[in-house]
């Protein structure tokens, strides 16, 4: 029984296995829908393949109920952790400025690109909108009057739990 | 149950010693600071339980997957910590500003060229995946595979940049 367990992790594995494939195939078919919708089902997607492939394997596990209870617990995290990951990958390609840039360089390779071909191009104020444009849409904040305001409880305890962190490592004020 | 409760003892350790680190005295290199800390804890508490384990050969390989993909989502997310992000700075803004809010001239005073962008620029520089060439700067070998491969996820996953 011993080794047995360690096969739990084509659980986690296959669930994000299948988030990835929904994804591309959702990004063909349901394109209008939007990448954070889409991104949800696919993750949706994947913890029910490591729900059922984790349900299938432990029927036949000779552990305690607890056991089989941690042991899902484990790998339910583990696909978490992954879908996580795939999730902040994806983002990045649609909002991460650096991602941007790269992709600026390579699109002028080998012509070398000046810091202030990238200020045009990039401009603070280009990205004020953008990023207003999608809290807006995500719901996370709302315009009334010409004013912006927090809208969503999620968002504020993110915004909290980043404050928390960033201060209890880097100091309070920083 | 002692495989998931020992996987989250040593997340819990490595944190605390990373948080203790940092407090004392901020690593040049944070990325490699953290890996660093998040390697060398588990091997120590594995080289210090040795024989007298109460884990199962098997639970090792759920373990390792659990404990090398909460590293990663914290690299992640500290990230947001280190450099801060747009949205996160808007937020925090927000937040402050509370039932009053702010205008988009309020928030543009935030969201400045110099507290966004050029940092950006110099971070590329710094992580070696852009240098300089003539009259400005190129992508590095290693830049030009990232590149390349945030292009074909892009596509993959059918996303546009935009803000």
């Amino acid at each position: 029984m011993t080794g047995q367990t360690g096969w739990l992790i084509l659980a986690p594995i296959l669930g994000v296995a299948a988030d990835f494939m929904v994804h591309v195939i959702l990004a063909r078919l349901a394109a209008p829908a939007g990448p954070v919708r889409i991104q949800f089902v696919s993750i949706a997607a994947g913890f029910a393949v490591t729900l059922a492939v984790l349900a299938a394997m432990l029927v036949d596990l000779p552990v305690t109920g607890g056991d089989r209870v941690a042991l899902s617990a484990m790998h339910l995290m583990a696909f978490a952790c992954l879908g996580f990951i795939l999730f902040n990958v994806v983002n990045a390609n649609v909002s991460s400025l650096r991602i941007r840039m790269l992709k600026e360089y390579l699109a002028r390779d080998p012509v070398p690109l000046d810091d202030k071909d990238m200020f045009l191009r990039y401009p603070a104020r280009e990205i004020l909108e953008g990023r207003l444009d999608r809290l807006q849409s995500g719901g996370q904040i709302e315009a009334r009057d010409g004013r912006f305001r927090v809208s969503g409880r999620l968002v504020i305890a993110v915004g909290r739990f980043f404050a928390a962190l960033r201060a209890l490592l880097l100091g309070p004020g920083s | 149950m002692a495989a998931l409760l020992t996987t989250l003892a040593l997340l819990a350790i490595s944190w605390a010693v990373h948080l203790i680190w940092w407090r004392v005295r901020r690593p040049a290199h944070q990325t490699l600071g953290i890996l660093l800390v998040f390697f060398f804890v588990p091997v120590l508490a594995g080289s210090f339980a040795g024989e007298s384990s109460v884990l199962r050969s098997g639970d090792v390989a759920g373990m390792s997957l659990l404990y090398l993909a909460a590293t990663a989502c914290y690299l992640i997310t500290y990230a947001g910590v280190d450099a801060d992000s747009p949205s996160l700075v808007l937020i925090r803004t927000l937040q402050a500003a509370g039932e009053a809010g702010c205008s988009r001239e309020q928030l543009a005073r935030v969201i400045t060229d110099d507290a966004f962008v050029a940092p950006r620029l110099h971070a590329l520089r710094r992580d070696g995946l852009v240098a300089p060439s003539g009259s400005g700067f190129m992508l590095t070998r290693r830049g030009r595979r990232v590149a390349r491969l945030s292009v074909i996820l892009a596509r993959l996953f059918g996303v546009h940049a935009g803000g």
